[in-house]
C-alpha cells in the first residue's frame, strides 16, 4: 500500500467533495429525489465520490514492462483510508461552518442549513463522524473494485445506469408515456416528486440486469453482422444504407415532437440549434482545423440580419420581409462576415488566430451594442417583433398543413433531383452505379414539384392559429436546416476541397507546396462555417422573436465549441451527439435543459467536461475514425515501428 | 507500366487572381487602420490648438490613467508570455489566475479593515495583501498546470489552448459558485492613499504612485530572478529547447512549475493593485484584463519579456487614450490636405501602374493594391473627404474595442510584435 | 539543344549572420539528372527551399523555362510544374495513402464546392480522374505502395515507404521538374538500389528532369548526368561525377583541412 498516494487520493477526494457541497450543488440536488424518499440526486452527486478516490488510490503506476500487484485485500483498507479522509475533509468543512457561522458572507453556502442537513439529526460532530464513516465504507466499496467479480459489477453498473438515466429522464420518459395515454404506468413510475417510486426501482432494475445480462451473449454476434455489412464496399450499398438512415433519422425527427410537450420541445429545438451551428464550426475548426473562437459573430450577423429584414420594428429600415425570404441576404451578409473576418487572420499562425476571432467576436457584440450602432441595431433594447410572415409580429399564425406539405415537397424535390442526377452519371458510363429505377424518380419529381407549388401558393391551407411560435413547427423547421448542414458537410467532407482542408490541417506548410492555395481554401472554410451559422442566427432569432446583443457573448462561441469537442472534431455524427447530450442534458448558455437543477452549475460543468475531455478522450465522444487514430498516434508509432522493421524484412527477402 | 509522358500543357506564371484580391483587402485594411490612426491623431492635435478637445488636466489623466493600467497589463502580460516561451501555447486561464488574486487580495483586504490594520499600519497591511494575492495566484497557476496542463505536453497544439479554456470556465463558475455572483467591493482606503500629490509636475493619485512603485519593484525582482538565479537560468534554457535542457540535468518539470509560479505570482500583485485602485469586483473580472493582456504581450512580441512590459503600456496608455482620440475624428479634414492627400494617391496609383508593366509577379499584389487602392482613395479624397467628420456618440463604450483593434492591426502590420518573439524554434506538429 | 528547364542566377539567402545561400548559379536542361553533393549545412536544402517558394531568395533570380519565378508562393511554383520531396520526410500522417496523393491533384483540378454538392457529373468523373491517376503513379512502386496500403495512414508506414509516398505525392503534381532531397537516406542498400533505378525511370519513363540532393556516392554515380558541388552556400565545382570525385577541393571541403595536411 503506498501510503502517500492513499493519502494524496483522499485529499483530492475531500476536496472535491467540500467544492461540490461549497458551490451549493449538493444542496440544490438534494431537493430532486432519485429513488424518492431514499435517495436524493444531492447524494447521488456526492457518493460517487469517495468510491471513485477509494479505488483511485489502490491504482498501482506500474512502469513498462513490470508486473502489476494482483488485487489484495491490502485494497480495500487503502480504499477505506482514502475514503475516510474524503468524509473527513467534508466533515470538517461542516464543523468549522458550524463553528463559525461568519463564514457564511464570504461562501454562501456554507449554512446554517448546510450544517443541518449533514448532522443528521444530532450535533455536527455527529454529522462529521457520519460522513467520515460513510466514507470510509464507500473507499473501501472502491478499493475493492478489483476484487468483485466482473459480473456484480456489471450488475452494479446497470442498475445505477438505470435508476440515474430514469430519473435524467423523467420529462421524456413522462412526456412519452402520458402522450401515449399510459398515466397510470406515469404514476406507478414516478412519484408526485417526479422522483422513482421503490418498487419501480426495483423492478426496473432488475428488468434492466436482466436485458443486459441476457443480451450479452448476442450483442458479439450482432457486431458481426454490422461488420460485414461494413465489409461490403460497394458504392451502392454505402449510398442505399446512408439514403436509408437519413430518411428514418428524418422521419424519426420530424415525428418525435408529437410525443413531447411544449418543454421537451423547446429543448428539441435548442439541440437542433446547437447540432445546426456545431456543424458550421465542426467545418471551421474540425475539417480545417482553424480555432475560430469568435463563431458568435457570424450567428449574430444571421440573426442581426433576420431580425432587420422582418421585423416591422426594426429601427433603420424594415423591409419586412417574410422569413424566407430573407435567407438568401443572411447568406450574402454570412458570406462577406466571413470574408471580412477571415481575411486578415489567414496569414496569422493558429494560437494568434484563435485570440484574433475571438477579439472580432467582441468587436462586433460591442459594435452592435453601442450608441454608436444604435440606429441600425437598437442598442441594448435590441430588435423586437421578428416573425415569419411579415405583419404578424411572433408568428402569430403558423402554418400547419400548407407549409408542412411544402417541406415535404422540397424534400422529395431534392431526392428526385438527387436520383436523376445520379442516373445522368450512371447513364454517362463513369461509374459502375447501376440507374435508379426511372418512374420514381419522376413521380418523386412531379410530386414533390406540385405540393411544393401548392404549398407556398395555399400556405395558410389548413392553419392553425397559434399563439406565438409553435415549439413543434419550430423544431421541424430546424430540423430541415440541421438535415442541409449535415448533407453539405457531409458531402464536402469526401471531396477535392474536404481533402484539401485535411491537408490544410494537418501541415499548412506541406499543403502549400503540395499545389493549395491556403488562401482561397481557408476562406473557403471561415465563408462555409459562417453560412451555416448565419442560418443558426436566422432560426434563433425567429424562435425568440427578439434578439439582443446579450445574446452573443464569447460564451457561445465557447459553448458550440465544446459541443464539437466533445462530441468529436471533424465528425458529423460526433457533433450531433455531443449536443444531445451536452445542450439536452446540460442546456445551453441561455437555455434550459432536462435537468434545470444544473441552471446555475452548467458552465461549471461545461468546464470540467471540456478539461476532461482534452485530458482523457481528445477525440470525443464519437469520433471520426481517423481522428482518434490521429489522438493516439503516440501509441501506434510503436506499431508503425515494428511494421517499419517488417517491411524492411520484406525488402529484403521479396 | 507509366510508359506515359507528363502532358503539359502550357503553364504560364501568372499571379493568382484569389490571393491578389485577398492581399489588396488586406492592404486596404491596413490603410484603413493607419488612415484613421493618423486622422485621429492629426485631429485631436488639430482640435486642442482650438482648445476644443479636452483641458491639459484631462491630458494628465489620460496619461497617468494609461500609465497605471499599462503598468497591470503589463504584469499580467508577462505570465502570458512566460508560459508561452516555454510551453508554446496561450494559457487562457491566465485572466482567472488573475481574478482568483482578485478575491484572494479582497479578502485578506477585508480582514484587515476589520482588524484596523489597513488604517493604522497601511503600508505593512497592503504588503500582506499582496503578498497574499501572489500565493493565491501562484498556487491556482501551478495547480492547473499540474492538473491539466503537465499531461498534454506534446499533444498537438490546439488541445492545450482548448483545455486552457475549460480551467477558465472552471475557474470562473466555480468561483461564481462559491463566493456568489454578485460584485464585491475591495475596503475603502485611507484618506492620505485617495489625495493627490505632485510627482513631476503631474498631479497623481496617492494610490497610483503605489501602484506605479509596486510594479517597479516586482519587474526589477522578475528581471533579477530570470537573469540572476539558477532557476531563472533554467527558465530560460528549457525555454530554449526543452529536451536538450532536459539532457543536460535540468528538471524540466521542476522548471515549468517554477515559471507557472512566478507567472502567477506576477499576475497576483498585478491582481491586488487592480482591486486596490478599480474597488469592483466579480468572478468575471479577470477575463477582459486578461485579453487584454494578451494583447499587450503580443503588442510586445510574445516570449519577449521586456516586450510585455512594453506591450503593457502601450495598451495602457492607447486605451485610455483611445475615446478622446475617436472624438477627435470629427476634426473635420482640410480641403487642402485632402486634394494633396488625393493627389499623392493618384501618384502611387501610377507608380503602380508603371510598376505593374514591368511584370514582376511576385509584385502584383502590392502593384494592384497600389492602382486599386490608390484611385479609390483618390476618388474618395476629391469628393467626400474634405469637410468630412466621424461623430462616435459615447465614444467611451466602444473603448473595449480598442484593444482588439489594435491587437489586429499589430499582428497585420508586424506579425512578431513591437519587439520581436523570444520563441524556441522547435519545431512542433 | 534541350530546352533550358531551370536556371538560377546569383541566387542567394541569409539567415540572420549565416550566408545559407551565396551567388549560386545553376541550370538545367530537359531530361538532365543533376545531384547537388555538399557536407552537412552546405545549404542544398536552402537551395531547394529557394526554388520551392518555401524560402525566397533575398537577392538574385530563378528562372523556369525562362519565366522568373522568384518569390512566388510554393503553390504557384508547384502549378507551374516544379514538384519536392523533403529531406525529413513531411506527408500528412493521418490521411491515406491514396489521399495523400490525391491531394497532390489539388493543382490539376478544379472542382469546387457547389459541384461537389450537387455531385454533378463532371465532379464525379473528376473525382474518379483522381483516384484512377492517383492509384496509376501507386502502382509505380510495385507492389509496396499498392493496395491494401491505399486505406493506411501513412504514419503506419514503414521509412522506406514514407519516402516512397513523398515520391509519388510529388509525382500526382503532374511536375516537369522534379526536385528530390535525399531520396536514399535512411534505406538499407537493397531499398537504395531500387530507388536508384526507379530515378531513371522516372526521367526516362515519365519524362521528368530531376535535380536531387544526395550523400550516397553510388547513387550519385549511377543516376547523375552531372554532379554540383555546394559548401559553404557557395558553388565549388561542377561536372561529371568522375570530374568531380577527384577534385582536391571538394575532397577538401569534405575531409576538411587535415586530409591536405596529412
Ligand atoms: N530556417 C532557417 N533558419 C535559420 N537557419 C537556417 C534555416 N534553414 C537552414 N538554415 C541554416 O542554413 C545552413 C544551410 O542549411 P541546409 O539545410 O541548406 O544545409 P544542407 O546542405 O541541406 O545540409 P544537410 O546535408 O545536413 O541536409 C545551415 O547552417 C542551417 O543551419
Ligand atoms: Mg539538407
Amino acid at each position: 500500500m503506498d501510503m502517500r498516494r492513499v493519502v494524496r487520493q483522499g485529499l483530492i477526494g475531500g476536496l472535491t467533495l467540500s467544492l461540490i457541497v461549497a458551490v451549493g450543488m449538493f444542496q440544490v440536488f438534494d431537493g430532486r429525489k432519485v429513488i424518492d424518499p431514499y435517495l436524493s440526486a444531492g447524494y447521488a452527486l456526492i457518493l460517487w465520490v469517495p468510491i471513485l478516490f477509494g479505488y483511485r488510490a489502490t491504482r498501482q503506476v506500474v512502469p513498462d514492462g513490470a508486473e502489476r500487484r494482483p488485487a489484495s485485500s491490502t485494497d480495500i483498507l487503502a480504499g477505506a483510508i482514502a475514503g475516510a479522509i474524503t468524509g473527513l475533509l467534508l466533515g470538517l468543512v461542516v464543523v468549522i461552518t458550524a463553528l463559525k457561522p461568519d463564514i457564511r458572507n464570504s461562501f454562501l453556502y456554507l449554512s446554517p442549513v448546510m450544517v443541518e442537513k449533514f448532522s443528521y439529526g444530532g450535533t455536527h460532530w455527529l454529522g462529521a463522524g457520519i460522513l467520515t464513516a460513510a466514507g470510509a465504507v464507500l473507499g473501501a466499496f472502491g478499493g475493492a473494485m478489483d476484487l468483485i467479480p466482473t459480473t456484480v459489477k456489471r450488475i452494479l453498473a446497470t442498475v445505477a445506469a438505470t435508476l440515474i438515466g430514469f430519473n435524467f429522464a423523467e420529462l421524456v420518459v413522462g412526456d412519452i408515456l402520458r402522450s401515449a395515454g399510459q398515466n397510470t404506468l406515469d404514476r406507478w413510475i414516478y412519484s408526485s416528486t417526479r422522483g422513482i417510486n421503490p418498487l419501480a426501482a426495483v423492478v426496473l432494475s432488475v428488468i434492466a440486469v436482466a436485458l443486459r445480462l441476457g443480451l450479452r451473449g448476442r450483442s458479439g454476434g450482432l457486431r458481426e453482422r454490422f461488420g460485414n455489412g461494413d465489409n461490403e464496399r460497394t458504392d451502392n450499398g454505402k449510398r442505399m444504407r446512408y439514403l436509408v438512415i437519413a430518411v428514418v433519422a428524418l422521419a424519426a425527427g420530424a415525428w418525435l415532437p408529437n410525443l413531447f410537450g411544449l418543454y421537451l420541445n423547446e429543448v428539441l429545438s435548442n439541440v437542433g440549434l446547437f447540432i445546426l451551428l456545431g456543424l458550421g464550426l465542426n467545418i471551421v475548426v474540425g475539417y480545417a482545423g482553424l480555432l475560430d473562437l469568435g463563431y458568435v459573430a457570424f450567428f449574430a450577423v444571421g440573426a442581426y440580419t433576420t431580425a432587420i429584414l422582418t421585423s416591422p420594428a426594426s429601427p433603420a429600415l424594415a423591409p419586412e420581409l417574410a422569413f424566407f425570404a430573407s435567407l438568401p441576404w443572411v447568406l450574402v451578409m454570412a458570406a462577406i462576415a466571413g470574408l471580412i473576418i477571415g481575411t486578415p487572420v489567414i496569414r496569422m499562425r493558429g494560437d494568434y488566430l484563435a485570440i484574433v476571432t475571438l477579439g472580432f467576436g467582441e468587436i462586433i457584440r460591442i459594435a452592435f451594442l453601442s450608441d454608436w450602432m444604435k440606429p441600425i441595431t437598437g442598442g441594448a433594447q435590441g430588435i423586437l417583433r421578428i416573425g415569419f410572415f411579415p405583419g404578424e409580429s411572433r408568428g402569430g399564425i403558423i402554418l400547419q398543413w400548407g407549409m408542412a406539405l411544402a417541406v415535404i415537397g422540397i424534400i422529395a424535390l431534392i431526392v428526385g433531383l438527387l436520383r436523376w442526377n445520379s442516373s445522368r452519371i450512371s447513364a454517362s458510363g463513369l461509374t459502375d452505379i447501376p440507374e435508379y429505377h426511372k418512374p420514381t424518380t419522376y413521380a418523386l419529381l412531379v410530386v414533390g414539384l406540385v405540393l411544393t407549388v401548392g404549398g407556398f401558393i395555399k400556405p395558410d391551407f389548413a392553419t392553425w392559429v397559434i399563439p406565438g411560435i409553435h415549439p413543434p413547427s419550430m423544431f421541424r423547421i430546424i430540423l430541415v436546416f440541421v438535415a442541409l448542414a449535415a448533407f453539405v458537410s457531409w458531402r464536402l467532407r469526401d471531396s477535392r476541397v474536404g481533402r484539401s482542408w485535411m491537408a490544410i490541417r494537418e501541415d499548412e506548410q506541406i499543403a502549400q507546396s503540395m499545389g493549395i492555395n491556403i488562401v482561397t481554401t481557408k476562406l473557403l472554410a471561415f465563408v462555409m462555417g459562417a453560412m451555416l451559422a448565419s442560418l443558426g442566427g436566422a432560426l434563433f432569432a425567429v424562435k425568440l422573436g427578439s434578439i439582443y446583443p446579450h445574446s452573443f457573448e464569447i460564451i457561445q462561441s465557447i459553448i458550440i465549441l465544446v459541443v464539437v469537442i466533445v462530441g468529436g472534431m471533424g465528425s458529423i455524427k460526433g457533433v450531433m451527439i455531443g449536443a444531445v447530450v451536452l445542450i439536452g442534458i446540460l442546456g445551453g448558455p441561455t437555455q434550459p435543459g432536462l435537468l434545470r437543477e444544473f441552471g446555475e452549475f452548467k458552465l461549471l460543468i461545461y468546464g470540467v467536461i471540456l478539461v476532461w475531455m482534452m485530458l482523457k478522450r481528445p477525440e470525443g465522444l464519437w469520433p471520426e475514425a481517423r481522428r482518434a487514430q490521429e489522438l493516439h498516434q503516440d501509441e501506434m508509432s510503436q506499431d508503425a515501428w515494428l511494421q517499419a522493421g517488417e517491411s524492411a524484412a520484406e525488402g529484403v527477402s521479396g | 507500366m507509366a510508359t506515359e509522358t507528363i502532358r503539359v500543357e502550357q503553364r504560364r506564371v501568372r499571379a493568382d487572381l484569389p490571393t491578389v484580391i485577398v492581399d489588396v483587402f488586406i492592404n486596404a485594411l491596413k490603410i484603413f487602420l493607419l488612415f484613421f490612426a493618423v486622422w485621429s491623431v492629426v485631429g485631436a492635435i488639430g482640435l486642442q490648438i482650438e482648445g476644443r478637445l479636452i483641458s491639459a488636466d484631462g491630458w494628465r489623466d489620460v496619461v497617468t490613467g494609461g500609465v497605471v493600467q499599462g503598468a497591470m497589463y503589463g504584469l499580467v502580460a508577462l505570465g502570458y508570455s512566460m508560459v508561452y516561451g516555454i510551453l508554446g501555447f496561450i494559457n487562457f486561464a491566465h485572466g482567472e489566475v488573475f481574478m482568483v488574486g482578485m478575491f484572494g487580495a479582497m479578502f485578506v483586504a477585508h480582514g484587515m479593515a476589520d482588524n484596523g490594520m489597513l488604517e493604522s499600519n497601511f503600508f505593512l497591511a497592503m504588503l500582506i495583501i499582496i503578498v497574499a494575492a501572489m500565493i493565491v495566484s501562484a498556487a491556482v497557476a501551478v495547480a492547473t498546470e499540474k492538473i491539466a496542463y503537465r499531461q498534454l505536453r506534446g499533444a498537438p497544439r490546439l488541445i492545450p489552448l482548448i483545455t486552457s479554456i475549460g480551467v477558465s470556465f472552471f475557474l470562473q463558475y466555480a468561483i461564481s459558485g462559491l463566493f456568489g455572483p454578485g460584485v464585491k467591493r475591495f475596503p475603502e482606503l485611507p484618506e492620505f492613499m485617495q489625495r493627490r500629490y505632485s510627482v513631476l509636475g503631474l498631479l497623481v493619485n496617492g494610490s497610483q504612485i503605489l501602484v506605479i512603485v509596486v510594479t517597479a519593484l516586482s519587474v526589477v525582482g522578475l528581471w533579477w530572478f530570470v537573469t540572476r538565479s539558477k532557476t531563472g537560468r533554467a527558465i530560460r534554457a528549457v525555454a530554449e529547447d526543452k529536451e536538450i535542457a532536459g539532457l543536460m540535468g535540468i528538471n524540466v518539470d521542476r522548471t515549468v512549475v517554477m515559471t507557472f509560479l512566478v507567472g502567477g505570482a506576477m499576475a497576483g500583485v498585478a491582481a491586488s493593485m487592480w482591486a486596490f485602485l478599480y474597488k469592483n469586483i466579480f468572478f468575471l473580472s479577470g477575463f477582459l484584463p486578461g485579453i487584454k493582456a494578451f494583447t499587450a504581450a503580443v503588442l510586445g512580441g510574445i516570449g519577449n519579456l521586456p516586450g510585455a512590459l512594453l506591450g503593457g503600456m502601450t495598451l495602457g496608455i492607447v486605451e485610455a487614450a483611445g475615446p478622446t482620440f475617436l472624438t477627435a475624428l470629427r476634426w473635420e479634414i482640410p480641403q487642402v490636405v485632402s486634394y494633396a492627400l488625393g493627389v499623392l494617391a493618384l501618384g502611387l496609383a501610377a507608380f503602380g501602374a508603371y510598376r505593374l508593366r514591368n511584370k514582376v509577379i511576385v509584385q502584383t499584389s502590392t502593384n494592384v493594391s497600389l492602382i486599386v487602392l490608390g484611385l479609390v482613395f483618390a476618388a474618395l479624397a476629391f469628393t467626400v473627404l474634405p469637410g468630412f467628420q466621424v461623430v462616435i456618440p459615447g465614444a467611451s463604450q466602444v473603448k473595449d474595442m480598442i484593444a482588439f483593434i489594435v491587437l489586429i492591426g499589430v499582428l497585420m502590420i508586424r506579425p512578431i510584435g513591437l519587439l520581436g518573439e523570444r520563441l524556441a524554434v522547435e519545431e512542433r506538429g | 539543344m534541350a530546352e533550358r528547364m531551370l536556371e538560377t542566377k546569383a541566387l542567394a539567402k541569409r539567415f540572420g549572420g549565416l550566408n545559407a545561400l551565396s551567388g549560386v548559379d545553376f541550370h538545367i536542361d530537359r531530361g538532365e539528372i543533376v545531384s547537388i553533393i555538399g557536407p552537412n549545412g552546405a545549404g542544398k536544402t536552402t537551395f531547394f527551399n529557394s526554388i520551392s517558394g518555401m524560402y525566397p531568395p533575398d537577392t538574385g533570380d530563378a528562372l523556369f523555362k525562362g519565366q522568373s519565378i522568384a518569390g512566388l508562393s510554393p503553390d504557384q511554383i508547384t502549378k507551374i510544374g516544379i514538384a519536392r520531396t523533403f529531406q525529413n520526410v513531411r506527408l500528412f500522417p493521418n490521411m491515406t495513402v491514396l489521399e495523400n496523393v490525391m491531394v497532390a491533384r489539388h493543382c490539376r483540378t478544379k472542382k469546387s464546392v457547389i459541384p461537389t454538392l450537387f455531385h454533378t457529373p463532371g465532379f464525379v468523373q473528376e473525382e474518379k480522374e483522381i483516384e484512377d491517376r492517383a492509384k496509376e503513379i501507386l502502382s509505380f512502386f510495385g507492389k509496396r505502395l499498392h493496395g491494401y496500403r491505399w486505406q493506411q495512414p501513412a504514419y503506419v508506414l514503414s521509412y522506406a515507404n514514407r519516402r516512397r509516398l513523398e515520391i509519388a505525392r510529388a509525382m500526382a503534381t503532374d511536375p516537369e521538374l522534379l526536385l528530390l532531397d535525399e531520396p536514399t537516406a535512411g534505406m538499407n542498400p537493397r531499398e537504395s538500389m531500387e530507388l536508384r533505378e526507379l530515378i531513371g525511370q522516372l526521367r526516362d519513363d515519365w519524362g521528368y528532369t530531376i535535380i536531387m540532393i544526395e550523400h550516397d556516392m553510388r547513387v550519385v554515380r549511377d543516376v547523375s548526368d552531372r554532379v554540383v558541388v555546394l559548401d559553404h552556400g557557395v558553388k565549388l565545382t561542377e561536372g561529371t561525377y568522375e570530374e568531380v570525385s577527384t577534385n582536391p577541393q571538394v575532397i577538401e571541403a569534405y575531409l576538411g583541412k587535415q586530409a591536405e595536411t596529412s
